[in-house]
C-alpha cells in the first residue's frame, strides 16, 4: 500500500467571491461567485473578455478595490491556508510587500516619473531587507540586469520616460520581482507592447518564472497569449468562473459554450477567408443580468432550465470543471440540441 | 502615362514627413515617417498592411483619405491624380474613398445621435441622397451593418463598442464608396465581437464590391481577410505580395520574425513553427539606421546592409527589400535561435 500523497494545499485559493460596486446607474455585482486556486509554482492563466471581471478578482485579492464604492459581500481569499480575507488589510499589505508582486499593463503608471528606476528599485530593499543604501542600489541594479535592460548600471539613473515601453515593462517587472514573490499577478502585461515586443516580454516572464519556482496568474483576453505560458486556464464571464482545468484540455474540449464560441471566434491562421462563428449578441450588462445561467441569451445550446437555474461549477474531468447544465454534451461536441430562446 | 482602371487606388513612391520637433526657432530636419512607398487597393479586394506601432500606417491612411499632404509622390485614384485634385475631384473623392477609424470611441461626436452621425457626409454632399429620403436611407444603413433602426436615437454612449464600430462603419457606407481604408478596425473590440465585425466587413466587399486598405497590427486577423498582405517596417515596405506567399514562406527576416511571434490560439494543434524573438525595439523614425533600416534587429545582418539600403525586389512571387532574401527564404537556421 501506497500513502496517499500529502493533501495539496494551493498557493491562493479563491472561493465563491461576491464583489458588488455603486455605480452611478445604480448598485450591481462585477463579481458573482468566483472560485479558483494557483498552485506553487504553476501558471494559471484567467481569460476573459472587458468587462468579465478578471481585473476586478485580482484587485479584490490584493486589497486593491475602492473603499467607497466596492464591497466584498461574501467569499474567502486564502494565501498558502491563510485567509487572509478575514484579517486587517493590513495583512494583505505585507503579503503583496513581500510574498505577491503585480505587473500591470501600463507600465507609465506604475513607476514614479520623478524618481530615478534604480532608486525605486532600491527603495524596495531598503525598507523591506533593510540593506545600505549602496547595496540596495546594486541590488537594483541586478535586477534590472536580470530583466535584459542593456547597461542596467547606467540606466538604472534614468527616469521612467526615458526608457520605451518594452523596456519600461522590463523595469516593472524587475521591480515586481525583486523580493522574490512566491506569486506573481500580471495584468494584461503585453497588452499595450508590439507583437515583437511582446514575444521578448512573455519570454523572459517564463525564464523568471523558471528560474524563480514562481507561481504566476496571468490575467489576458488573448487566447494566443495563454496557450503560450499557461498551465491551467481559468475563463471568465459575466463574473463569474464559467471553467477552469489544464490548458490542453479546455482549449482542445472546451465543456463550456462560452469557451467553445471564443475559440471558434479566433481566425485560424491555415484556413483564411472562412467564415469566422462568432458568439451572437454581447456580454449582459451587470446592472441587468440574466436570470438562470447568464450565458443562456447568446448559447447556441440554451434550453428551457437554462432560463431558469444557474449552473454551478462542477466536475467534468480530472481537475476540469465547467459551469454549465450541458457541459458533457458541450464537451463531446454534441450540437444537435438547439435550443428555442 | 499608364490609366489605372476603374475605382483602383495607386500609391506611388509616397514621401510623408513631419516637423522635428523642438523649439518654436529651432526646429530640426523633418522626420520622414513614410518612405517611397507603392501600393495598390483595387475594389473587390483586401490589401492587409501590417506593422508595429511607429512605422508610419496610420500617417500613410491619413494621407490616403486626404487628411494630410503628402511632402512627395503622387496618389491616383480612378485615372487621376489625387493629390493634386481641383474642388471637383476632390469633393468626389471625399465620397469614393471613405475611412473606418480603430477608436469607435473617439471616432464619434457623443453629442450627436446615430442618425446625425450617419448622416454627416450627405449633409456635405448635398446632391447625393434627397433629404426625404434620409429618414429610411438610415434605417437600411443600420441594417445593413446589422443594427435595429432603433440605434439612429441613440447616443454613441448609449452603445457597446462592437455597435458603436457597426455606426462607424454605416457612416462610412452612406457614401457609397468604392474604397474603404480600415485603420485597425477591431483592435479595440473583444474577441467575440470581433469576429462579428470581420464577417461584416467580408460580407460588405463581397455585396459592394468594396477594395479595403486593411491596416492592423494582428497577424491572424489580417491574414484572414486579405488577398494581398504588405509589411512596413520604419516607413517603408518591406515585403508585399499575395497574402498566401507572404504569410505561408516569408521572405524577408522582419516578417518571419513578426509571424513567429504572434501567438496563435492552440500551437500544439498548428504546424510546427520556427522562433524568432527580435532583440531591441524599433529604432526612431527621426533617426534610421543607415542601410537597411531593419539590421539593427536582424539576425542575418552583414557589413553590406550597414552600407546599402535594399530596394524592393522580385523573390519567390513576392516583392521583398532584403540583400539576403533567398538566404532568408531557405530558412537559414541562423534565424531560428533566440538571440538576446
Amino acid at each position: 500500500m501506497v500513502a496517499p500523497p500529502p493533501a495539496r494545499q494551493p498557493l491562493l485559493a479563491v472561493d465563491d467571491l461576491v464583489v458588488s460596486f455603486d455605480g452611478p446607474l445604480g448598485t450591481y455585482r462585477a463579481l458573482n461567485g468566483v472560485s479558483f486556486h494557483v498552485d506553487a509554482g504553476e501558471t494559471l492563466a484567467i481569460l476573459g473578455e472587458s468587462g468579465s471581471g478578471k481585473s476586478v478578482t485580482v484587485r479584490a485579492v490584493m486589497a486593491l478595490l475602492p473603499r467607497h464604492s466596492a464591497r466584498v459581500e461574501r467569499g474567502t481569499i486564502r494565501y498558502a491556508g491563510e485567509e487572509i480575507s478575514a484579517k486587517p488589510v493590513r495583512r494583505t499589505r505585507e503579503l503583496s510587500a513581500t510574498e505577491i508582486a503585480m505587473v500591470f499593463q501600463d507600465s507609465l503608471t506604475a513607476l514614479n516619473p520623478v524618481v530615478r528606476v534604480g532608486q525605486q528599485i532600491a527603495e524596495l530593499f531598503r525598507v523591506r531587507q533593510r540593506l545600505s543604501r549602496r547595496e540596495a542600489w546594486q541590488r537594483a541594479v541586478a535586477g534590472l540586469d536580470r530583466v535584459g535592460i542593456p547597461n542596467a548600471a547606467k540606466r538604472a539613473h534614468d527616469y521612467p520616460h526615458q526608457f520605451s515601453g518594452g523596456m519600461r515593462q522590463r523595469v516593472v517587472i524587475a521591480m515586481a520581482l525583486a523580493l522574490r514573490p512566491r506569486l506573481l499577478i500580471a495584468d494584461e502585461p503585453t497588452t499595450a507592447l508590439d507583437v515583437t515586443v511582446q514575444a521578448q516580454i512573455m519570454d523572459l516572464l517564463r525564464e523568471l518564472r523558471e528560474a524563480d519556482g514562481m507561481a504566476m496568474i496571468l490575467i489576458t483576453h488573448d487566447l494566443g497569449v495563454v496557450a503560450d505560458v499557461a498551465d491551467r486556464v481559468a475563463v471568465m464571464y459575466a463574473g463569474t468562473v464559467v471553467e477552469s482545468g489544464p490548458l490542453r484540455e479546455v482549449y482542445d474540449a472546451p465543456a463550456h459554450p462560452y469557451t467553445r464560441g471564443l475559440m471558434n471566434s479566433v481566425p485560424a491562421p491555415d484556413r483564411p477567408g472562412t467564415r469566422l462563428t462568432p458568439i451572437e449578441g454581447m456580454p449582459p450588462s451587470p446592472l441587468r443580468p440574466p436570470t438562470g445561467c447568464p450565458f443562456h441569451p447568446r448559447c447556441p445550446v440554451a434550453r428551457a432550465n437554462c432560463r431558469t437555474d444557474r449552473p454551478a461549477l462542477r466536475i467534468v474531468a480530472t481537475g476540469h470543471e465547467a459551469a454549465c447544465h450541458y457541459a458533457q454534451e458541450v464537451m463531446t461536441g454534441v450540437d444537435t440540441v438547439k435550443g428555442a430562446a | 502615362m499608364s490609366t489605372p482602371s476603374r475605382a483602383r487606388l495607386e500609391v506611388r513612391q509616397l514621401r510623408i514627413t513631419y516637423p522635428a520637433g523642438g523649439g518654436l526657432f529651432n526646429r530640426g530636419p523633418d522626420v520622414t515617417a513614410v518612405d517611397r512607398l507603392s501600393l495598390t487597393v483595387t475594389a473587390g479586394r483586401t490589401l492587409g498592411l501590417v506593422g508595429e506601432s511607429g512605422c508610419g500606417k496610420s500617417t500613410l491612411a491619413r494621407t490616403i483619405v486626404g487628411l494630410r499632404r503628402p511632402a512627395g509622390g503622387e496618389i491616383w485614384y480612378d485615372g487621376q491624380r489625387v493629390d493634386h485634385a481641383d474642388a471637383a475631384l476632390r469633393r468626389r473623392l471625399t465620397a469614393e474613398i471613405q475611412m473606418v477609424y480603430q477608436d469607435p470611441y473617439s471616432s464619434l461626436n457623443p453629442r450627436k445621435k446615430v442618425s446625425f452621425i450617419v448622416t454627416e457626409g450627405w449633409r456635405a454632399h448635398r446632391d447625393l441622397v434627397p433629404r426625404h429620403e434620409w429618414a429610411d436611407r438610415t434605417v437600411d444603413l443600420l441594417a445593413r451593418v446589422g443594427l435595429a433602426a432603433e440605434v439612429a436615437d441613440r447616443y454613441p454612449h448609449q452603445l457597446s463598442g462592437g455597435q458603436r464600430q457597426r455606426v462607424g462603419i454605416a457612416r462610412a457606407l452612406a457614401l457609397s464608396p468604392r474604397i474603404v481604408v480600415c485603420d485597425e478596425p477591431v483592435s479595440a473590440l473583444d474577441v467575440s465581437v470581433q469576429a462579428q465585425t470581420l464577417n461584416l466587413l467580408a460580407d460588405l466587399r463581397e455585396d459592394l464590391g468594396l477594395g479595403y486598405l486593411f491596416i492592423a497590427h494582428d497577424l491572424s486577423v489580417v491574414r484572414h481577410i486579405s488577398d494581398d498582405l504588405a509589411v512596413m517596417y520604419l516607413g517603408r515596405i518591406v515585403e508585399t505580395g499575395p497574402a498566401a506567399a507572404v504569410y505561408d514562406q516569408p521572405a524577408h527576416p522582419y516578417t518571419r520574425a513578426l509571424i513567429s511571434a504572434a501567438p496563435v490560439p492552440r500551437p500544439w494543434a498548428a504546424p510546427p513553427r520556427e522562433r524568432i524573438v527580435l532583440t531591441g525595439e524599433v529604432p526612431s523614425p527621426a533617426s534610421p539606421p543607415s542601410g537597411c533600416r531593419f539590421r539593427t534587429r536582424c539576425p542575418l545582418a552583414q557589413p553590406r546592409c550597414a552600407e546599402t539600403e535594399p530596394e524592393l525586389r522580385m523573390v519567390a512571387g513576392r516583392e521583398v527589400a532584403c540583400h539576403y532574401a533567398e538566404l532568408s527564404l531557405s530558412g537559414d537556421t541562423s534565424l531560428d535561435k533566440a538571440v538576446r
